[in-house]
């Protein structure tokens, strides 16, 4: 479960005030909103990457508000991936089980279960610029759910991808949410990405954080993603 | 989609116009071949100058039989020097220690200064017990007839002494400066037969010089420095391999001040290195990844070791160790502290630059994850951001490698130009020059253009595309 409890955020001229929001365990929390709204801001504050100056985060039944990052128990998958330039795709997958110290022969075990899970067996030795981009999402998501983390939190993970890419990604990330006991916030400007993966839906504007109800969903994103304009007009 | 740093995609390509591209090319270009000139031309003088070699040429090893060397054999043995000899007649050996004519002989050790007493055989009035060994005459039959002797160099020469052996008139010299000024001088009258007149010359550049003998004589040495040196049998077969023996750079090495320079410079500008990145790199890091007050100011002092003038900075060291215990001072100003000191205060303004950029390219993002997931600060930055930063330490440590190695005015002001102490490359250059070397200053040159080269090599291989000073 995450919670967050009247939180307000100051990054530089940026302020985001006042934001509670929920989602349940083991739901897939889309958040979603308008450029510039603050949804990465909100998403590296849960990650202890950025301070609060006020509220609390609740992960679980964790008050993690003063934990720091590496002690949240979260998975992080920033906008680009952020993959690391000189590490092959083994050692992404191995990254924080090394920094946490696992022994050797769980890292591997880890390692082949999450390879086969996310299609990187043949990959394992490859280096990260010739990955394609789909490729390179998978690896960013392994590496951030190696350590079982009970918090998954995606910034825009699909928004780079072609149409294919993305649809096999929708799949991947349904397979992973349930197969992993994981809560996982998903912060994106993608209607489709709310429609094939959201069980919570929330919408993120200039005045807070709105829960959009599941009966009212479907209304929702068709006032949201707009009517096209029809060709010849 | 992934952007990484040091990824470098394509710049796409623009239609070219060949007008547009003419001139441009033209205005850059004049300069990329300035700088190909200015390396061409140090090999070109390398290659052409072996060096200065002084000669004395004594014909002494013509044999002592008197009267019998002929202009054949003489010539032989100036041939080597680039020189030749002629005289109104034939020029010849004779054999002072062993003199047949009934004039002259060895003169007597008597005759220390010039033109005074008297010498020779038979008629003379001293004995015959200086040995100046074989005297070269114009012509050996008549001792008392004028004559000349007229010596040729193919390349210019300076002739800055002649031993001159003459009656009792004067001796005139005529030197042929290059610069088509005649330069004249005259011995003083002979004392009589058999007189020895050391002559000193100005030195003046030439390729001819002329000696009018009045009443007969003859040139028993002559010293000059020319731009070359006696070759081996073996040198003369191969010339191609007897440059690459012998030539400015294998002599510069050869010396022990230089061999000291080299050390000095390679050790000291290798401390430099390190110690930059000591400072760089945590440096760098600060300015590059946190906004703190005063960052602006920070940013500006770093830029002064840069614009300063190089003797500024050495003269504000020297000032500083004013204030420092004495103890202090003596263990740094003019010793070889000093030399690391002058170096790194400039090159670690350089090695801080590049860090900064080359974090600037690492995206705080990886950071960021290696945080949540499960790394320190520090272990995060030493496991992700240091390996992500290598090739730009690479960059930044070679770039003050070769500041430090370029470094002088600060060395000659703090560390002073000791030879075998304080002296570094930089300071050999100086130092050959003020005295005149040129070509071990260029060949001292060369040596610091091969190890900056490989340096930018390096560099340029193993170190940040994307960033370069």
């Amino acid at each position: 479960m995450i919670t967050l409890d009247n939180i307000s955020i100051t990054a530089g001229t940026f302020q985001l005030d006042h934001v509670s929001l929920k989602v349940p365990h083991r739901h897939y929390g889309i958040l979603m909103g308008a450029t510039g709204t603050g949804k990465t801001t909100l998403l590296e504050a849960i990650a202890g990457l950025i301070p609060i100056t006020n509220g609390s985060i609740i992960l679980g039944t964790r008050d993690v508000t003063s934990f720091k990052p590496a002690e949240r128990n979260i998975g992080y998958v920033p906008q680009d991936g952020a993959l690391f330039s000189k590490m092959n795709v083994r050692d992404h997958l191995a990254f924080s089980l090394v920094a946490r110290g696992e022994a050797p022969v769980m890292i591997k075990e880890r390692i082949d279960e999450l390879s086969s899970m996310l299609g990187l067996c043949d990959h394992l030795h490859r280096g990260i610029r010739n990955l394609s981009g789909g490729e390179k999402q998978r690896v960013a998501l392994g590496r951030a759910l190696a350590s079982h983390p009970a918090t998954l939190l995606l910034d825009e993970p699909l928004s780079a991808l072609d149409e294919k890419t993305r649809n096999q990604m929708y799949q991947l990330l349904r397979n992973v949410q349930k197969n992993i006991p994981v809560t996982i916030l998903h912060v994106t400007h993608h209607v489709a990405d709310a429609r094939f993966l959201a069980d919570t839906l929330l919408h993120l504007s200039p005045t807070g954080i709105e829960e959009i109800k599941s009966d009212c969903v479907s209304a929702w994103m068709d006032k949201e993603s707009g009517a096209p304009p029809k060709r010849g007009d | 989609m992934v952007s990484l740093p040091d990824s470098t995609s394509p710049s796409p390509r623009i239609r070219s116009d060949g007008m547009f591209i003419a001139t441009f090319s033209v205005l850059g270009g004049t300069y990329v071949l300035l700088i190909i000139l200015l390396l061409v031309g140090d090999l070109a003088y390398l290659l052409r100058a072996p060096g200065t070699t002084e000669a004395v040429i004594t014909f002494d090893p013509l044999g002592n039989t008197s009267g019998s060397v002929e202009d054949e054999q003489i010539q032989r043995q100036l041939q080597p020097y680039g020189m030749s000899v002629e005289s109104d007649a034939t020029p010849r050996i004779f054999d002072s220690s062993n003199p047949k004519n009934k004039l002259w002989g060895s003169p007597h050790i008597d005759f220390g200064g010039p033109g005074t007493g008297v010498g020779g055989k038979g008629t003379g009035t001293y004995a015959n017990d200086k040995q100046l060994g074989n005297i070269l005459t114009p012509d050996l039959i008549d001792d008392s007839k004028p004559g000349f002797l007229r010596f040729r160099w193919e390349q210019p020469v300076a002739v800055t002494a002649l031993q001159i052996f003459a009656n009792t008139d004067p001796v005139d010299i005529r030197v042929l400066n290059q610069d088509h000024l005649t330069h004249q001088q005259r011995t003083a009258s002979g004392g009589g037969p058999g007189s020895v007149h050391k002559i000193t010359l100005p030195g003046h550049e030439t390729d001819q010089v002329e000696i009018f003998f009045p009443e007969g004589g003859g040139l028993a040495g002559m010293r000059f420095s020319w731009p070359g040196r006696l070759r081996a049998d073996w040198e003369l077969r191969h010339p191609l391999l007897s440059n690459l023996v012998y030539n400015p750079v294998v002599e510069a090495l050869s010396k022990p001040e230089i061999q000291y320079s080299i050390a000095l410079s390679l050790i000291s500008c290798t401390v430099t290195a390190i110690i930059s990145l000591w400072i760089a790199v945590p440096l760098g890091y600060l300015l590059s990844r946190y906004s703190f007050f005063g960052k602006g100011l920070i940013d500006a002092i770093l830029d002064i070791p840069i614009i300063l003038p190089p003797l500024v900075v050495g003269l504000s060291l020297l000032i500083l160790f004013q204030f420092m215990p004495v103890a202090l001072r003596n263990a740094v100003v003019y010793q070889i502290p000093a030399v690391i000191l002058a170096q790194v205060a400039v090159a670690c303004a350089f090695a801080v630059r590049i860090m900064k950029a080359a974090f600037d390219q690492i995206d705080p993002r990886c950071e960021q994850v290696a945080l949540t997931l499960g790394c320190g600060r520090a272990s995060a930055f030493s496991r992700v951001v240091l390996p992500e930063a290598l090739p730009g330490m690479l960059t930044a440590g070679t770039l003050a490698w070769a500041r430090a190695l370029g470094e002088f005015g600060p060395l000659l002001i703090f560390a002073g130009a000791t030879r075998l102490k304080t002296e570094v490359l930089s300071t050999s250059v100086f130092l050959e020059l003020s005295v005149g070397d040129l070509s071990a200053a260029v060949a001292i040159s060369f040596i610091m253009i091969i190890a900056a080269i490989l340096v930018l090599v390096l560099t340029r291989i193993w170190g940040t595309k994307t960033i370069s000073l």
